[in-house]
């Protein structure tokens, strides 16, 4: 279980020792906060929620908006500026540029923003339930199908984009 | 073309295996003739492959030992005791699931003294951190920028914490957990390389009796031993300090006073 807590926290933060941290803290408040663990729910999920909040809240804290926030953004057409890489690590271009050069999936996946790749974390790379990430999430499982139809959809353009720009740097070699 | 378009999200559903059986079979029945729908099919499930074979980062062993002693104080706290004892079963069984994902088994222990165990988790810390010194290094340039961070993030006073001198410089400044909470550790190298912690967390909850404490110049901190170090555990503005390092008690004092002092 402590691995998945920090795999999802290396997905959402940018540096190891961040890393660290949020899961420390998260296993603090989530001892603080065990009258809230509901036994017959999962505890993984119960751990993500309060991993994400509790970087949600760094973010708030840092001056960093979370784009995407649950509710009304979520019917927006996948094919507007939306597709825009996360803003958390303050430097939107960067990160697709970055992303650009590398070419993989793991930079794509960094492009996306953050609620949208929490749940292609959950759903595709360790293989939750639906009803698990939705749980951990905080939203219905028709919200969670919604969010990772976009997100394939986003990363697979992505990898698109990022196709081109490979090709053109193996012909400069 | 807009059938095949709404074929999309079947497609979607199809990959993660959520499509009734009557659907998946019209579905597959369509993608036999549909050159457009089984490319759609196809960048799907090559998309699939490439998020499996993302690497499955493990937890560092450190970081396992430090969220398993967060577990530890916290049911070794005496708040948890005090609990009914129907309450106190669910968090024992809480706490018990929480750390099966980190391969520890944990004795159930009876209640400590929080300066014992803040004595005994620190040292535990500076023994973790003295067996990978060979990463201070590249930690040393970016501890300024951490300590300013860290005071920012959790409030505590690191940012007018002792800096370092000729004789004790600062190396590191991590993050570790004292208590149950979460604690700025700094980590300084005195010339004969050896390594001093000094981990500082919220304290106002935390008491030190006088009868415990020892005079060392006009300071009345606790001095206390768990080997290989000597600790000395004191209190200053709501903050609780607990340096730890393998001196002497003389040498060990001397630390203790160019950190106490070093602001007035």
């Amino acid at each position: 279980m402590l691995d998945g807590t920090y795999r999802l926290a290396r997905w959402l933060v940018p540096t190891e020792s961040e890393a660290r941290d949020l899961v420390q803290e998260t296993y603090l408040r989530a001892l603080e906060a065990r009258k809230t663990f509901r036994p017959e729910g999962s505890m993984r999920a119960w751990l993500a929620s309060i991993l994400r909040n509790r970087f949600v809240d760094h973010c708030r804290r840092g001056g960093h908006e979370v784009l995407w926030p649950d509710g009304a953004d979520e019917s927006r057409a996948l094919d507007s500026k939306e597709d825009a890489p996360a803003s958390f690590f303050g430097d939107d271009e960067l990160a697709r540029l970055t992303a650009l050069v590398r070419g993989d999936i793991s930079r794509a996946l960094q492009a996306l923003p953050e609620n949208h790749r929490t749940v292609v974390l959950l759903c595709d790379v360790e293989h939750w339930r639906w009803e698990e990430a939705a749980d951990a999430l905080h939203v219905p499982i028709g919200t969670v199908q919604s969010r990772l139809f976009r997100a394939r959809r986003a990363l697979r353009r992505l990898l698109s984009e990022y196709a081109p720009e490979e090709a053109s740097l193996e012909r400069v070699r | 073309m807009s059938a095949c378009a709404d074929n999309n999200l079947r497609i979607a559903l199809l990959v993660h295996g959520k499509l009734d059986p009557a659907e998946e079979a019209q579905l597959r029945a369509h993608l036999t003739g549909c050159a457009g729908c089984a490319g759609e099919l196809g960048a799907e499930e090559q998309l699939s492959r490439r998020l499996d074979e993302l690497p499955r980062l493990a937890a560092p062993d450190d970081l396992r030992a430090r969220v398993r002693d967060i577990l530890r104080a916290r049911r070794g706290s005496s708040s948890l005791l005090r609990m009914a004892s129907r309450r106190l079963l669910a968090a024992g069984a809480i706490a018990a699931m929480l750390i099966v994902g980190t391969a520890v088994v944990l004795r159930l222990r009876s209640p400590r003294d929080p300066l014992t165990l803040a004595a005994r988790q620190a040292v535990a810390e500076h023994q973790r951190i003295d067996a990978q010194r060979g990463l201070l290094s590249g930690e040393t340039a970016g501890a300024p920028l951490r300590l300013r961070e860290l005071a920012q993030r959790y409030g505590l006073p690191t940012a007018t914490a002792f800096p370092g001198d000729a004789d004790l410089q600062l190396v590191s400044v991590r993050t570790g957990s004292v208590l149950g909470k979460v604690s700025a550790t700094l980590v300084y190298m005195d010339k004969q390389a050896r390594l001093v912690t000094l981990d500082i967390l919220p304290g106002k909850d935390v008491q030190i009796p006088p009868d415990r404490t020892r005079k060392v110049q006009q300071f009345r901190p606790v001095l206390t031993r768990v080997e290989p170090c000597g600790v000395v555990l004191w209190k200053q503005e709501g903050s609780l300090y607990v340096l730890a390092a393998p001196l002497d008690d003389q040498d060990l004092a001397g630390v203790f006073v160019k950190v106490r002092t070093h602001r007035t």
